[in-house]
This record gives structure tokens, sequence and C-alpha cells, in this order.
């Protein structure tokens, strides 16, 4: 599982992430934990629908875990809390 | 503060700047276009980035100030002093609701009412105004206009791939149009965003389709894309406009089609397309007409955008300057070993590379530099104010705006000049009758004036008033043992202890000026500064305050030069000669500071002696004769060394008290040069002199 230590998440994260989820996804599943993300960016959900589809692709398991309400709040305005496990929601 | 709001309080600080000097423009020079398109496209402004925010008071109360500035600029509502006066006062209030936003407070009772108000006021403004009672300030009804005609509106558009990098948040973008009425659908187009291993995260690939319903027009709905018009393709039609929905299928460049999307989506029904026999994938050859007018369009836009301003944190522009410096200092080192070991090849690489160090230093100096009328002009508005509240009738004017200075300069100077303005209309001009009955005009004359001398800037205030009480200035500082009874001091000299700490001569004590604290802070925050300030006034004809700043803070062109032991830097900009202190001079000298030069006595300072110095080796003495505004010294010195690229770093506590230096730099050498406080050592000599 990757831990996110960072309040926000945004453009100038974006590629390092992209290196963690990369190498995350040779694994079986994707699991994010958000416990510490308060706040995202579009390029960030924008990285979360490509590994979601790339992990639905490949038969693989994508989860974001322990997602605060704000970063709720902001997915859902924009229409992609289908990002969200059952367990956020 | 995060970066975004950062950027928007700046955004709204630079547009109520503009609306505010446009008002004054025209309460001063009557009404025109030009300045009714700024308060216009102020107010437009931050109600659009405001509503980017959510911030819902700034939006609603923009939003009203907007549509009452449209009529005024379609001609249909005349704008007169009175008007005038509120739209100063809803800028104000503007300010007032950004501030308390940016801080996520709520409203205070008082701005509440003010809100309510001022809200009731500009819509009794517009053309058939409704009863004031009828009025509601809930942002969201104040958006909806008065036609009451719900349309559905497709709007559809996909980001750019460079769209992050703009900085712009989309998602407030999306959010924003819930403020213009119901959002039916909203679906985000996720069949451009490659796999994780095809992607680059930074480049954008999404795209919305959104239908909305609400009774706005195309134009403010375009409006939401205002600031990022550029980085998106969009298209905004109403829903029952196929041919506009045919051009959005047919050019749409998704990887999945968007014509099923939108039937599966519940956006259309798939008989509209089977009616049109639209087929998304047949793209044709020959553009439409619609396109190409849409690629004219968007190239006109693309030249215009070839000139950009750009904002970076001055932070940045520090950072940039102090590795210049440090450059700087590395490069003498590398000049000084070419010296010594007499290496003509490196010491010519080292001079080349010094040129090109200065190239570079000016450049980023230059980032740092702007016109100072652009912040100026706030004071327009200062003077208005004070001027109406002391029942006076000034006359003030700005010259040399066009004047460049350090932006950090220019405002920490703001705060001095706003105390002196305030000074002279509250206690320099007279009321207008006692103007008149003196055998002056009735208008007061402000001048606040700008202009480069020697390396430095200065700025002058000057009025026509009844010019400072030199006796009661006395008076006060004998009072307070200040000086003695039996001083000698000239009138100059008197006029500049109201710069003295606790000494004001004011009579009565108004909330403008006259609390005796105030002129001792304001020469204190220049010298810190580097400047200096004087006051020169004659009785009956006004008093005029003078501000000396040095061009830049961090690095100087300077004249190295040796006293004893010590090297010392001259800012060069201030060097007007340098002569041989020969035998000719010495005769002339006679045991005397002086000497006449071409026919003027140039008074000389000693630097061996002044900063006990110990005896010099150098068989030659020189003299270099500094001016600093209408003074000039010859300063005795050893060596001359000539130009240095001369990086200023502050002294320690030890140096702080020594009068005449004001900083020091490092040699080549890893020797330290300390710099003059020309200015300093001036007043010293002057007053050595008296």
């Amino acid at each position: 599982m990757i831990n996110i230590n960072k309040d926000e998440l945004n453009i100038y994260e974006v590629e390092s992430l992209h290196q963690m989820l990369l190498k995350e996804f040779e694994q079986e599943s994707v699991l994010v934990d958000m416990k510490n993300v308060n706040k995202i960016d579009m390029s960030v959900i924008q990285l979360f629908i490509s590994t979601q589809n790339s992990c639905k692709n490949s038969s693989k398991e994508f989860g974001l875990k322990n997602v605060n309400s704000e970063v709720i709040q902001i997915l859902k305005s924009c229409k992609c809390d289908f990002l969200l496990g059952l367990d956020n929601e | 503060m995060n970066e975004e709001l950062k950027l928007f309080c700046e955004d709204v600080d630079e547009q109520l700047t503009l609306m505010e000097n446009a008002l004054i423009e025209m309460q001063e020079d009557g009404v025109d276009d030009e300045n009714i398109g700024s308060l216009f496209r102020a107010m437009h402004t931050i109600k659009g980035t405001a509503g980017m925010f959510g911030f819902d008071d700034v939006v609603g109360f923009a939003h009203i100030a907007e549509n009452l500035l449209s009529e005024v600029r379609d001609e249909k509502v005349q704008l007169t002093d009175d008007k005038i006066d509120i739209f100063l006062k809803a800028k104000d209030h503007t300010q007032k609701l950004v501030d308390m936003a940016v801080e996520n407070m709520p409203l205070d009772e008082f701005t509440q009412v003010t809100n309510d108000e001022l809200l009731k006021i500009l819509k009794s403004m517009m053309p058939g105004s409704q009863n004031e009672d009828e009025i509601t300030t809930e942002p969201k009804d104040i958006i909806k206009p008065d036609n009451n005609v719900e349309v559905l509106w497709h709007i559809s558009f996909r980001l750019k791939p460079s769209f992050f990098s703009t900085g712009m948040d989309i998602i407030s973008i999306i959010s924003f149009f819930s403020l213009l009425g119901s959002v039916k659908k909203i679906v985000p187009i996720l069949s451009n965003v490659p796999s994780i291993k095809d992607i680059n995260p930074t480049d954008a690939y999404m795209g919305y389709e959104i239908l909305l319903l609400t009774d706005v027009s195309y134009d403010e709905i375009e409006e939401v894309f205002e600031f990022v018009v550029d980085d998106i393709e969009q298209y905004i039609f109403k829903m029952d406009d196929i041919e506009s929905l045919t051009d959005l299928v047919k050019n749409s460049k998704d990887q999945s089609s968007l014509k099923d999307e939108l039937i599966s989506q519940g956006f259309y029904d798939s008989s509209i397309f089977e009616e049109k026999k639209i087929d998304a994938k047949i793209k044709e050859d020959v553009p439409n007409a619609v396109e190409v007018v849409k690629k004219e369009k968007k190239t006109i836009k693309k030249e215009q955008n070839n000139s950009f301003s750009l904002r970076v944190d001055s932070s940045k522009i520090d950072q940039l300057i102090n590795q210049v410096s440090e450059m700087v200092i590395a490069n003498a080192k590398i000049s000084q070993r070419a010296d010594l070991l007499d290496d003509n090849d490196i010491s010519e690489s080292a001079t080349i590379m010094s040129d090109m160090l200065e190239e570079i230093r000016t450049g980023v100096m230059n980032i740092r530099m702007v016109q100072v009328g652009d912040s100026f002009n706030k004071f327009k508005r200062i003077v208005h104010d004070v001027a109406k509240k002391v029942g006076k009738e000034i006359d003030f004017s700005i010259v040399g705006g066009e004047t460049e200075l350090d932006k950090m300069v220019v405002e920490k100077i703001s705060d001095p000049i706003m105390h002196m303005l305030r000074n002279s209309i509250d206690h320099g001009i007279e009321m207008p009758d006692d103007r008149e009955s003196a055998g002056k005009p009735r208008n007061g004359k402000v001048t606040l004036s700008t202009y480069p001398d020697a390396g430095t800037i200065v700025i002058e205030i000057r009025d026509d008033g009844k010019g400072l009480p030199k006796d009661k200035i006395l008076d006060k500082a004998i009072t307070n043992g200040l000086i003695n009874e039996d001083h000698t001091m000239s009138d100059k000299e008197i006029y500049n202890l109201i710069f003295a700490a606790g000494l004001s001569t004011a009579e009565k004590v108004s909330d403008i000026s006259g609390r005796g604290v105030g002129m001792d802070v304001v020469k204190r925050n220049i010298e810190s500064l580097r400047g200096t300030v004087e006051i020169d006034s004659t009785p009956g004809n006004g008093s005029l305050f003078t501000i000396r700043l040095p061009l830049t803070l961090a690095i100087i062109d300077g004249f190295l030069i040796q006293s004893g032991n010590t090297k010392y830097i001259i800012p060069l900009e201030m060097i007007q000669e340098c002569i041989e202190l020969d035998s000719f001079y010495k005769k002339q000298m006679d045991g005397n500071e002086f000497i006449n030069l071409r026919d003027s006595i140039l008074p000389l300072l000693d630097i061996r002696t002044y900063f006990k110095e110990e005896d010099s080796k150098s068989k030659r003495e020189n003299i270099v004769v500094v001016r600093y505004g209408e003074y000039k010294m010859g300063m005795m010195v050893d060596e001359l060394f000539g130009e240095f690229q001369t990086v200023i770093k502050p002294l320690g506590e030890v140096f702080s008290k020594v009068a005449g230096i004001s900083g020091g730099t490092i040699l080549g050498s890893g020797e330290i040069a300390l710099i003059f406080d020309i200015p300093k050592l001036m007043e010293q000599k002057i007053r050595d002199i008296n």
C-alpha cells in the first residue's frame, strides 16, 4: 500500500506519485492510503483514473483508502467519486 | 495562505487600484469611456475570480456593481460625482468582503449592514429600479437576471495538454456552474486518459459534458472560462441547437464516440442523431465555416498573447540576486588570482565573465524595477479623502510616474509618503478662505514628483501652503531639550528638527496627523532603505520634503580605494572626479580642510583621520570628489584601485553605531572592504563646518 504523507497532492507531486503508482502496479493490487491528504487537484484525480482503468484492464484491484471528507467533497464536485471504494462513500 | 489565494489577493488588489484610479481621474477630469471600461473590467474580473473560490458574498456584490457599470458603459446611467463617491465606497467594501472571504470569516454585523445598504443604493441607480424593500442580498438570487427565461445549455469542454501548467483550478470552475443555475447533468470524459504506463501525469487529458439550466446569458456562461480560454476547447450552445450539436460531435477528437457517450449518459435521445444522420466517426476533409472562423479567432488570440506578464514570487528573484552576488565575489577571486599568477588568458576570461555578470545583474535588477506611478496613483484617493475630511480644496499632481524603482522600495516608501502627504494637507495647506485672504488661489497645490539623480531616486513632496512654523519648532525643541537656547542652527536645520522623536507643533491633534509621533518614524523607515529625507520651507510659500533613495539594495557599482590599512568602497554614481592632492592644493589648504577647485570651495574629509587609520605608505595622496544632492565634498584617500562590482553585505551589531559606514563587501582576495555611507559622512562634515 502507498502511504501518502502529504497534506496536499497536486501537480507538483503528481510525477513522484506516478512513479509510486507504477511500482505498486507491478503488484496484484494498487492501494493508496489517503488519510493524511486533505486536498487534491485534477492532475492527481486524472492519475488515479488512469490507474483505476489500467487496474481494471489487468484484473487488478485499485482502491483509495481512508479518504477524508474534504477529498470526498472534491471528488464529488467533479463527479469523480467513482474512484472511491464503498468504505469511503 | 496557499499560492492560488495569494495570486487572487494580488489580482484583486491590482483591479481595485485600477478602479480607484479610474474613479479619481473621472472625478478630476470628467467621465470618459476608457475609465468606465476599467471600472467594468475590474468588477467583472473580481466577480469571475472570486467565483472560482466560491466567495459568494464577493460574487454577489461584484455582480450588482458590474450590472450597474454595464448600464453606465451603455450610457443608460450617467456617472455623476455622487455615483463616483458610491463606487469609491463600493471599491472599499469589495476589498473588505475579499479580506473576510480570504480569512474565511463570516460577515460581521457592520459589514453586513454596509453590504445591504450599498446593494440597495446600487440597485436603486439601475434604470427602472424597483422598490428598495424587494431587493434581496442572497448571492444566488443576485446572479439571476431580470428576464427569468430559463434555458437548458450544453457546455462541452476538453482540457488542452498544457492546462495544468496554467495553475488554474478546473474543479473550482466546474463548481462555479452551480452558482449560475441548476446543473442537470455533469459527466467527466475519461476516454482520452491513457493507461498508467502511457500517461504523462503533468499533461491534461480530461473533459466534461454539462447540461445547465439557467437564465443567464451565453456571455455570462462563456465568462466562466475567461481565464482559461486558451487552454481548453469549448462548445457552449442551447440544447435544442442541433446544428451546434452536430459540429460538436463531428469535431470530437475523443477516443470513444462522443455521440454514444451523450446518448448513454442521457443527454440526448438517439433519434436526434438519426434524424440528422450524424456520424461522429466520419470527418469531412473540408473544414466547415464555423471551424474556420474558430481557428481564425484562435490565431488572433495567440498573436495577442505573444507578450505576456508573469507573476513571480519576489523571494525567487531575491534568491537569484543572491546567487549572482556570490558569482560576482567568486569571479573577483578568479580575477585576483589571475593577476597574481600574471596569467593573461584567465584574466581575460575573468573580465569577460565580469561583463556578463554585470549584464545578468542589470537584467535581474530590472525585473524588480517598477514604475512608481502605478503605486503612487493610490495617493490620489488618500489626498481626495483627507482634503474632503478637513474641508480643504487641493489640486494634487504626480510628476515623473514613469521613474523606475525597486518594487520592495516602492512598497516600503509608501507609508512615509502617505504620512507626509497627510501632514502637508492637514497642516501645510490653509483653509480656502484663509488662502483667498492671503492672495493665494483657493485650491492648495500638492505635488509628488519623482526623478533619478546621481545614482539615487529623488521623491519630492511640495505644497504651496503656509510653510513650517520655525519659531514654534525652535521653542518646542528647546523645551524638549533637543537643542540649547544658544544654538547656531540654520533655518534648514531647524526645519529638519521635526524629524526628531516626539516633536509635533500641531495646535490641534486630528485623526489625520499631529500626534507627535510619525515624522521620526518616517525618517527611520527611509533610513532603513539607505535613504535620506530633508525638509525645506519658506514662510507663506509652502514646504518641500525631499527623499533620496538608492536605486537598488543588493549590488552597486563601487569605486575601491584605500586609506591607511583599510579598503573602502564609494558608490560610483556619487563620484564626480578624482584629483591628486599635490603640493599646489596642499599649499592652498594651509592647515584647513578646504581647497579651491575651479573657483569653488570644496570641503575635504580626511578619511585617515576620521576613521583613525594608520599612516599610509602611499607616496601619492588623492581626493575623490563626491556629490549627494546639492552638496559636494572631497574625500582625502591614499590609494585608488578603480571600479568594483560591490555586493552589499550587512555588517553586524559592532558596526551599527559607526556613522559613515553603510555595509561591507568581500573582495576577491577575501579581504573585507567597508562601504561608505556618503550622505551620513556629508551630514557630519556639514555639522563640523557649522
